[in-house]
């Protein structure tokens, strides 16, 4: 039910009073607030109270404009949803940049805990659920704390403290909760501090200077991305663990063949855009 | 806990080969793949990381008797969460062209296992100047590490060994993405493997039993 | 972990204090080192800033670049700009007509550290009475002989990975002058190669509407383009403009580089754009350069 969104390649599709003038109207991108987009045409739009825009230049639905009209108070800004936006850094960060395969990050832990498809399960969703609130947790104290007073070189000792907060905050937690969980997932949670994922999340967020949805799909996303990597890893590992391989390859060395097959064909996601 | 410490040679070798972080331990798997598409970037990570695991370990090995045990976990996280950012600062301003290249990956240096796991196994047990060869020996491993599969990569993607070129053939891309990364590691892995076979000595795997190797 | 039975008083305290110290001796010693090595970092950054301008411009080391920073202000619906030149602070509203002008103190023009100006320019302002108060871009102008030799934006787009920020160097006539990759996290051998001759000087010598009009094909780079757009590096630029101009105009299309035509595509859009606004926002500042 947004107010305004772009309708297709030269089109805006707006909903509100606006004047027959083009002229009338000023429509901007807001990273370019002061360069206005000439807008040619104003017509009625398919339903009551609805106006399609025409520009001679290109819209993209992934960027955001502001709408004003001369003398009028009301203006309209024009941007992708945050249900969008959180599922496209999602599927990014999943998929077509995977932090295993894409980006290398935590493989540490992933070639230790391949071995069965049980563990591999096990650390993926712990990792997801501690990446999230980790990430989360980051996000604010270098939006609220360490950017506006400057102390961004505090920026590895923060974060990691963060996680090993969180890490051992969580082990209390599950231990007091729910032993069951615990004695399954306990071992889990002490490898998260030793994985690099879990640092480059919130580091990724602060040099980007995600937003808030921004930053929970990173987490979210590369969470989701590691358990998937660990999953197809671990079905392998089990299977090759009963092949014939060459006394040398035994063990790693197979293992990261593997994975570079994998890598390879994850190479199939990049050049994926969505939006 | 006052077991003699091993001979200075012996620690240096250890690191190289034996005990190798990267191909025989298979911690710090990271940079090693992601920093090593040309020797000088595989290099000047693992510089960082020598520099880095060196004073890590004599620090903790310092503080040892200082602090209480049940805290040594978080205060090894901090000491070595003081030595990357000096690292990272003092290369930001040293040297910003391999800032710029391997600059994040010197930040994740603080989540390396392969250091607090030396500061946790060998600087809480030995005084500070074997803890500095202990360093030393697995820093200088790593860096070797480093620079191996820098120099596969290097050669056969780009045709080149530190910028110089070397052979003159059509490079072959695969090897410097993330996928030749990996084939790179394992075939080295292998390869450390066929060293130990030749000698006669029992392969790691064939050590544990084929059960779980800790990463 | 083994199971350990809950620390008494002494043990609790002995805890608490050895983390404190520790915390403490970390923010002392980061604290130090990061005042130490920051005006270092600046000076490398505006070192190599004005190298990589020197360059792209074809400037002798005599020259002087002047650096003209902008802000957006907005004041409920109103848009105000604001251009920082080294001598003055000009605020036009949203059609371009001049607000007011202040005069740049000599401490501010000679800052190293953008922060400086930026803090300078908010406390001259205002800018706590505005809703919304941002540097949001810059260009430089470099000077020679007390004439204009040309201009370098800064231009920043969404790239494959991450963001791609480069230097576009312009001509009086808003043609592209140069094109140089500042900033990326492409893939190597792929998105990374933007950097090389072969693609980034497939811009250079373009009129501006030519450079408006430019698409991106995956067709194979042809040899003789090729090595002509790797000689752009051994000679003066006008030179080489003069000499390839059959092969810049036979070439309308920018060829993508193998694997990443979302990276070419980035920075193709990137340039378009840069220029485009450049172009407009240079009638609103010529005056007061």
């Amino acid at each position: 039910m947004a107010d305004a969104k772009v309708r297709s390649d030269h089109e805006l599709l707006v909903r509100g009073d606006l004047p027959k003038d083009p002229g009338a109207v000023r429509l901007v991108r807001t990273e370019d607030a002061d360069i206005p987009i000439p807008v040619t045409e104003i017509s009625a739009g398919p339903t009551q109270g609805s106006y399609i825009l025409a520009t001679e230049q290109p819209l993209d639905p992934g960027d955001s404009y502001l709408l004003t009209v001369a003398g009028v108070d009301t203006s309209w800004t024009i941007e992708p949803s945050a249900i969008a936006v959180l599922f496209s850094v999602i599927l990014s960060a999943s998929l077509i940049s995977n932090f295993v395969f894409t980006k290398y990050l935590g493989l540490c832990v992933f070639f230790g805990v391949s071995r069965s498809r049980e563990t591999a399960i096990g650390m993926g969703i712990t990792f997801t659920v501690v990446g999230l609130l980790s990430g989360t947790l980051a996000w604010l104290l270098h939006n609220s704390a360490l950017e506006p007073l400057k102390l961004d070189f505090l920026q590895i000792i923060a974060f990691i403290g963060i996680v090993a907060c969180l890490v051992q905050a969580s082990d209390l937690i599950l231990k007091k909760l729910t032993p069951a969980l615990h004695r399954k997932f306990g071992i889990f949670l002490m490898l998260i501090t030793t994985n690099c994922i879990i640092l480059a999340i919130p580091l990724l967020n602060a040099t980007a200077g995600a937003s808030f949805i921004e930053a929970v799909g990173l987490s979210l996303g590369a969470g989701l991305g590691f358990l998937l990597a660990l999953f197809l890893l671990s079905c392998a590992r089990e299977r090759v663990d009963l092949a014939p391989v060459p006394r040398v390859f035994r063990g790693l060395p197979i293992a990261f063949i593997i994975t570079g097959l994998f890598a390879l064909s994850f190479l199939g996601f990049s050049g994926m855009k969505v939006m | 806990m006052s077991k003699p410490p091993p001979p200075v040679s012996t620690m240096l070798m250890r690191g190289l080969f034996e005990e190798n972080p990267v191909y025989r331990l298979a911690l710090s798997l990271c940079p090693a793949v992601a920093v090593t598409t040309s020797v000088k970037n595989g290099l000047m990570l693992g510089v960082a990381v020598f520099v880095v695991q060196v004073l890590s370990s004599v620090s903790a090995s310092l503080v040892k008797h200082i602090i209480n045990p049940k805290i040594r976990i978080p205060v090894f996280t901090i000491i070595i969460a003081i030595w990357v950012s000096v690292m990272d600062m003092t290369l930001a301003a040293l040297f910003p062209h391999i800032y710029e290249e391997v600059g994040l990956y010197v930040k994740l240096i603080v989540a390396f296992a392969i250091i607090i796991s030396r500061m946790e196994l060998f600087s809480m047990k030995y005084p500070v100047v074997p803890s500095f060869w202990d360093g030393f020996g697995m820093g200088l491993g790593f860096l070797a590490a480093m620079a191996m599969a820098g120099a596969f990569r290097e050669l056969l993607g780009n045709g080149s060994l530190l910028g110089f070129p070397i052979v003159e053939f059509q490079p072959l891309l695969l090897v410097i993405l993330p996928a030749g990364g990996f084939f790179t590691i394992g075939l080295i892995m292998a390869l450390y493997n066929l060293v130990d076979v030749k000698l006669g000595h029992k392969l790691p795997e064939e050590k544990m039993g084929g059960g779980h190797q800790h990463g | 972990m083994e199971k350990q039975a809950p620390p008494d008083l002494r043990e609790m305290v002995s805890i608490a204090l050895g983390l404190t110290l520790v915390c403490l001796a970390a923010a002392i010693i980061l604290g130090g080192v990061y005042f130490l090595t920051e005006p270092a970092k600046v000076r490398n950054v505006r070192a190599r800033e004005q190298a990589t301008i020197q360059e792209l411009l074809g400037l002798e080391a005599g020259a002087r670049i002047e650096e003209v920073r902008r802000y957006l202000s907005w004041k409920g619906k109103h848009l105000e700009v604001l251009y920082l030149t080294p001598k003055r602070l000009v605020r036009v509203d949203e059609t371009g007509e001049e607000l007011e002008t202040y005069s740049v103190p000599v401490e501010v023009e000679t800052a190293q550290s953008p922060d400086a100006k930026d803090e300078w320019v908010m406390e001259a302002v205002n800018a706590a009475d505005s809703d919304d108060f941002g540097y949001v871009g810059r260009f430089f102008v470099g000077l020679e002989d007390g004439r204009t030799a040309g201009y370098v934006v800064e231009g920043v787009t969404p790239g494959y990975k991450t963001w791609i920020r480069f230097f576009l160097a312009i001509d009086a006539d808003f043609g592209v002058q140069g094109l140089e990759i500042v900033e990326h996290e492409e893939d190597p051998g792929l998105g990374a190669e933007i950097t090389q001759p072969y693609f980034k000087n497939q811009f250079v010598g373009r009129g501006f509407a030519q450079t408006q009009d430019l698409e991106v094909t995956k067709d194979p780079l042809p040899n003789k383009w090729e090595k002509a757009l790797e000689s752009l590096g051994d000679q003066d630029f006008e030179a080489w403009v003069q000499a390839q101009r059959p092969l810049i105009d036979s070439h309308p299309k920018i060829y993508a580089i193998t694997g990443s035509t979302i990276s070419s595509e980035a920075v193709t859009n990137g340039v378009k754009r840069a220029l485009s606004n450049f172009r407009t926002r240079m009638n609103v500042v010529e005056d007061y350069l």
